[in-house]
């Protein structure tokens, strides 16, 4: 009876133990295989940044966002790879930044794109984290 | 905080008539901590950053989600256990450059700064006084600085299960290429 205890309770510390190193080694998200939790043209995620910052951020912070729009500006450097989209009648933008910058070799300025990534928060731009290209 | 202070504070520098501003969107801050145990480092590239040239006033905001972490768990617990990046999004220090005379030509020139303000990190607000490092070329002052953050001076609670993995100063150091403010 005793051993049957001590190897339960082994076996129960190699799990719990195996279970440690896979949460500490866990890959972040793959946001190709989530759905996004919120899917936006870029105007509208810019809109209600402008309008309420606290009430954008409720919604958004953290969050998958799924945003669809038009390239403004392609920042390729070799720390960065970032797109760029704006919006006319506001200094506010959107900058998302890509962990992989093969994803922006076929972009050009002017090219519709949907992109999916986290949100960050706002600063002067909308930060889109971890962005990976849809479309 | 509510609205971008950084909007604000380049409205309110603007109606200056000849200040010179310069602006950054893609300031890298990098924070690095060493325990025995572990060590964690953190790299965030959408750091804002604006300099009034006149005043030598400074202004720096980072957003704390943008920082990236090698491991997706240490990331996870930094935002929603240390940060509480959802209450406190983000990270900001306003300062003043000590002694700095922009009318002087200083193209060419790598000079160093003091800088004296306040840094406010997770809702607590704390002096900072740390040095510069610019160096000025036709179209771009490129800044660097190091400073030591105290972890406890902010309210950030560390559980005492992983105490050890987490050192008690963390060093940030920032890189931010300004350029003229259009």
């Amino acid at each position: 009876m005793k051993k049957k205890i001590l190897i339960s309770a082994l076996v129960l510390a190699i799990v719990g133990f195996i279970y440690a190193l896979s949460m500490y080694y866990k890959p972040h998200e793959d946001l190709n295989k989530s759905k996004p939790d919120y899917t936006l043209t870029y105007a509208e995620l810019i809109s209600q940044y402008d309008k309420n910052e606290d009430r954008a951020d409720s919604l958004y912070l953290g969050k998958t966002v799924e945003i669809s729009g038009k390239v403004n500006n392609i920042e390729k450097s070799e720390s960065d790879a970032t797109i760029a989209m704006n919006q006319e009648g506001t200094m506010t933008g959107i900058l998302f930044e890509f962990e992989d910058e093969g994803q922006l070799d076929n972009i050009q300025e002017g090219q519709e794109v949907i992109i999916r990534g986290k949100c960050s928060g706002k600063l002067i731009d909308i930060v889109i984290n971890r962005s990976i290209l849809i479309q | 905080m509510k609205n971008s202070l950084i909007i604000f504070y380049i409205l309110a520098i603007s109606s200056t008539a000849f200040s010179q501003k310069y602006f950054t969107k893609s300031a890298q801050v990098d924070f690095y901590s060493e325990t025995p145990i572990e060590k964690i480092e953190a790299l965030n590239k959408k750091g804002t950053c604006v300099l009034d040239c006149n005043s030598g006033a400074v202004e720096f905001a980072v957003l704390i989600k943008a920082f990236q972490f090698e491991k997706a768990l240490m990331q996870e617990h930094f935002n929603e256990n240390y940060m509480e990046s959802n209450t406190y999004p983000k990270a900001v220090f306003k300062g003043k450059l000590k002694d700095f005379d922009y009318s002087k030509n200083l193209n060419g020139e790598t000079q160093t700064f003091d800088v004296v303000g306040e840094i406010t990190i997770h809702g607590v607000t704390q002096p900072l006084t740390t040095k510069v490092n610019m160096t000025f070329s036709e179209n771009t002052i490129n800044c660097t600085s190091s400073f030591e953050i105290e972890v406890a001076d902010f309210d950030i609670k560390i559980p005492s299960v992983v105490k050890d993995n987490i050192a008690k100063v963390v060093e940030v150091t920032l890189n931010a290429p300004l350029e003229p403010l259009q």
